[in-house]
Parts: structure tokens; C-alpha cells; sequence
């Protein structure tokens, strides 16, 4: 048995020895942890675990007993704003990607001050995208760091 | 995917290589992106979360990294921004800030994977190790020595020696196709390729022809007779071996 702290939420759970967090927090019900590469590469599976973005795929869930957890439905009012100057920018198309960036990007601003355009690239290295090119992502990044 | 048959969280060094040595197939789990990776029967795992080797230190004369930090964090600590900042930024182009959240300096080093850039750098800086059963060795000799069933638990890197660092990836996030670490202190060179695609080389007669002053042409044609180079996916032997001399002048002209 574990405790996670989710999105300000206490879960207590049963885990299998090798389960990542990404299936625990699918299986409790946070939907918006999507699925990729699980490679460790494409960071679509992003979360953060005591404020800090992590991939949810490639950590033991018997090593976030005790910690706290924050998805996508945890910073609704972030990722709507956010969402909406995506929207604007024709910042995505399949969307695939977007949980993952979204997570990231908050962690971002929450990390670095008034980061360059190189700085925002560096940052979200580990999110691919292979619709969008990235421009259209920036200059919607770029919107929402001003917000 | 692994199987694991039990999960250990030791609260001591001596506890978790205990458990370690307890069976041989016993592994520790770093920060465990590529043992996920893994098709194998695990017995115990062993997480050494509970035992504080994630801190940073320094001394007078090094720098202590202890085995469980993060290699996001040897990124952005101020003590080796300010002592080896080219160490920052070797690990600073690995994969993604998630995934360098996750990895741990330990678990990368006792791996000896051949595409590492911390490697090269360490081994340039004279770096040495600490295992919890087997003692405390250079870098470049825990490189080639028998290794299984033990922890790292400790990196320490001599402060005094200035670190250079360039590498070629074919795309942001991508293993190098070759990597070069270049340590200088006031009595010796150290010139040290890594992602070769085997692991860091130390060439010797290179780094000795460096110190005695000999001109960048001179290092270079030692440098591609000495280094072994390989062929995989990402490059050929014949265009790492240029590529070699195209690094070191880079790092050449930096200086």
C-alpha cells in the first residue's frame, strides 16, 4: 500500500512491485497522463512529483509513496489559458502531444524568470511534437509566460 | 518490462550492499529509465532513496556528488556551475529536464554506458569513485575493473582542474555521435573521448603532447592514431575519427 498526495488529493493504493506511475494514476483516474513513447523520450507522460516535471512512465510508483503529485486536472485555470493561446497560434494539431507540453510549461514558468526563445527551446527539449514544427508552439509558450 | 520479486528501501550504506550481495539477482534502481527498459527477473530491488546521498558538497579541494542526485540538479548546483560549469552543460543536453530529474549520477556512472557524457568529463577531471563494497578507484580504472554487486554511493572531483566539454548530436536530445572532454591542471592535460560509440578513452599520448605544448595539428594526428573509433547507427568510424579532430579544435580555439 502507498499514499500519493494527487492534485492536493490523498489516494491510498495498491501497487504491482514493477507499476509506474503512469498506470497508478490512470488506473485512479487521472485521464489527462497520456501514454507515449515510454521510452523516456517523448514526454508526453509528464507530471510533476514535489513541484518538479518528471516522466510518469519511467518512475516506480513504490518510489512516490509519500509524495506529492500534481497532473493536468490539477492546474485546470493554467491550462485553460494556456490551451486558449494554443488554440490562437495554431499551436497543435493532433494534440497528442499537449498534456505533456502543457505540464511542462507550467513547470517552466514556474522555474526559470523571463527565459529567452533558447532558453523555452532547451527547457521543453523532452516534449516532441511532430505536428506542429514548434514555432506556432513558441509564439503561444511566449503569449502565456506574459500572462 | 522487469518482474520483480521483492522491493527494499534500506535506511543505511551497509544495509542496502547487504541486501545487494544477498543474491544475484539483486539490483539497485537509480533513477530507472532504462532498467524499465529491461526484460529481466529481478529478485530484490533496492531503492536507495532513504540513505541522503542526493546532496551536493565541497571541500577545500573537491567536489562530493553524492550517487543518488539527480542529474537535473547537477545541472543547476551552484557548486559545480561554479567549479565545472562544462559539466553542467554536458548534462545539461541529455534527453529532456524530465527525464534529468529522474536520472541519477550514480546509476549512470556504475552503468559505464558507452554514449555517456558525464563520463568523459569525469574521467578528464581525474574524478574518483566510491563503491560501498569494493573501495574507492579512479574513474578510468572502475571503467574496465569487475564491478557487479556494488553501489556507488559517491563521486568525487578535484577541484583545480578547468573542464572543457563539446559534443555532436544529430538532433537536440539524442546520444552524442561522439562526445570530447578536455581537463587541464597546473601539471597535466587530460584529452578524453566518449561516445565512440564504445565507452570514454583516455589518450594518453595526446594529453602528454598537449601538456608539453605541441601545436593543435600535432595533438590531433595523435589523437586519430591512438583513439579507437566504431561505427553504429549514428556515425562511422571514419567520420567520428574526423570528427575528433573538428571537437578538440573547437575546444582548442575556446581556450
Amino acid at each position: 500500500m502507498i499514499t500519493l498526495t494527487i492534485n492536493g488529493k490523498v489516494h491510498q493504493t495498491e501497487v504491482e512491485l514493477n507499476e509506474v506511475l503512469l498506470d497508478t494514476l490512470r488506473r485512479l483516474g487521472y485521464k489527462s497522463v497520456k501514454r507515449g513513447c515510454e521510452t523516456a523520450n517523448c514526454g508526453l507522460c509528464t507530471v510533476l512529483v514535489e513541484d518538479k516535471p518528471v516522466l510518469s512512465c519511467s518512475l516506480l510508483s513504490l518510489r512516490a509513496d509519500g509524495k506529492s503529485i500534481v497532473t493536468l486536472e490539477g492546474v485546470r485555470d493554467e491550462a485553460k489559458i494556456l490551451g486558449e493561446f494554443l488554440a490562437q497560434e495554431g499551436g497543435e494539431q493532433c494534440g497528442y502531444c499537449t498534456p505533456g507540453l502543457m505540464m511542462n510549461t507550467i513547470a517552466m514558468k514556474r522555474e526559470l524568470v523571463d527565459p529567452t526563445d533558447e532558453e523555452i527551446a532547451h527547457y521543453l527539449m523532452g516534449n516532441l511534437c511532430r505536428c506542429s514544427g514548434y514555432v506556432s508552439q513558441l509564439r503561444a509558450i511566449r503569449k502565456y509566460l506574459e500572462v | 518490462m522487469y518482474t520483480v520479486r521483492s522491493y527494499v528501501r534500506p535506511e543505511s550504506l551497509n544495509e542496502a550492499i547487504t541486501e545487494l550481495r544477498s543474491g544475484k539477482h539483486n539490483r539497485v534502481v537509480g533513477g530507472g529509465v532504462f532498467l524499465k527498459m529491461q526484460h529481466r527477473a529481478i529478485g530484490k530491488l533496492i531503492s536507495l532513496d532513504g540513505l541522503g546521498l542526493d546532496q551536493i558538497t565541497e571541500t577545500e579541494d573537491s567536489v562530493h556528488i553524492g550517487g543518488a542526485v539527480s542529474l537535473r540538479e547537477i545541472e543547476t548546483n551552484p557548486i559545480i556551475l561554479e567549479h565545472f560549469p562544462a559539466l553542467s552543460y554536458a548534462v545539461s543536453q541529455i534527453v529532456g529536464v524530465q527525464m534529468r530529474n529522474l536520472a541519477q549520477i550514480g546509476a549512470s556512472v556504475f552503468s559505464r554506458y558507452g554514449f555517456s557524457d558525464i563520463i568523459p568529463c569525469l574521467v578528464a577531471t581525474g574524478a574518483k569513485v566510491k563503491l560501498a563494497h569494493a573501495g574507492e578507484f579512479s574513474v578510468e580504472a572502475f571503467l574496465t575493473m569487475d564491478r557487479d554487486w556494488d553501489i556507488l554511493y559517491e563521486i568525487i572531483i578535484p577541484k583545480g582542474v578547468t573542464l572543457s566539454y563539446d559534443n555532436l548530436r544529430q538532433t537536440n536530445g539524442d546520444f552524442s555521435s561522439l562526445n570530447l572532454a578536455i581537463g587541464k591542471s597546473s601539471d597535466q592535460v587530460r584529452i578524453v573521448y566518449g561516445a565512440r560509440p564504445m565507452g570514454a578513452f583516455l589518450a594518453e599520448q595526446a594529453s602528454a603532447a598537449a601538456g608539453q605544448g605541441k601545436t593543435l595539428e600535432q595533438v590531433t594526428q595523435l589523437v586519430k592514431q591512438e583513439v579507437p573509433f566504431g561505427t553504429n547507427l549514428r556515425a562511422s568510424a571514419k567520420y567520428r575519427r574526423h570528427l575528433a579532430g573538428v571537437l578538440l579544435e573547437h575546444l582548442w580555439e575556446a581556450e
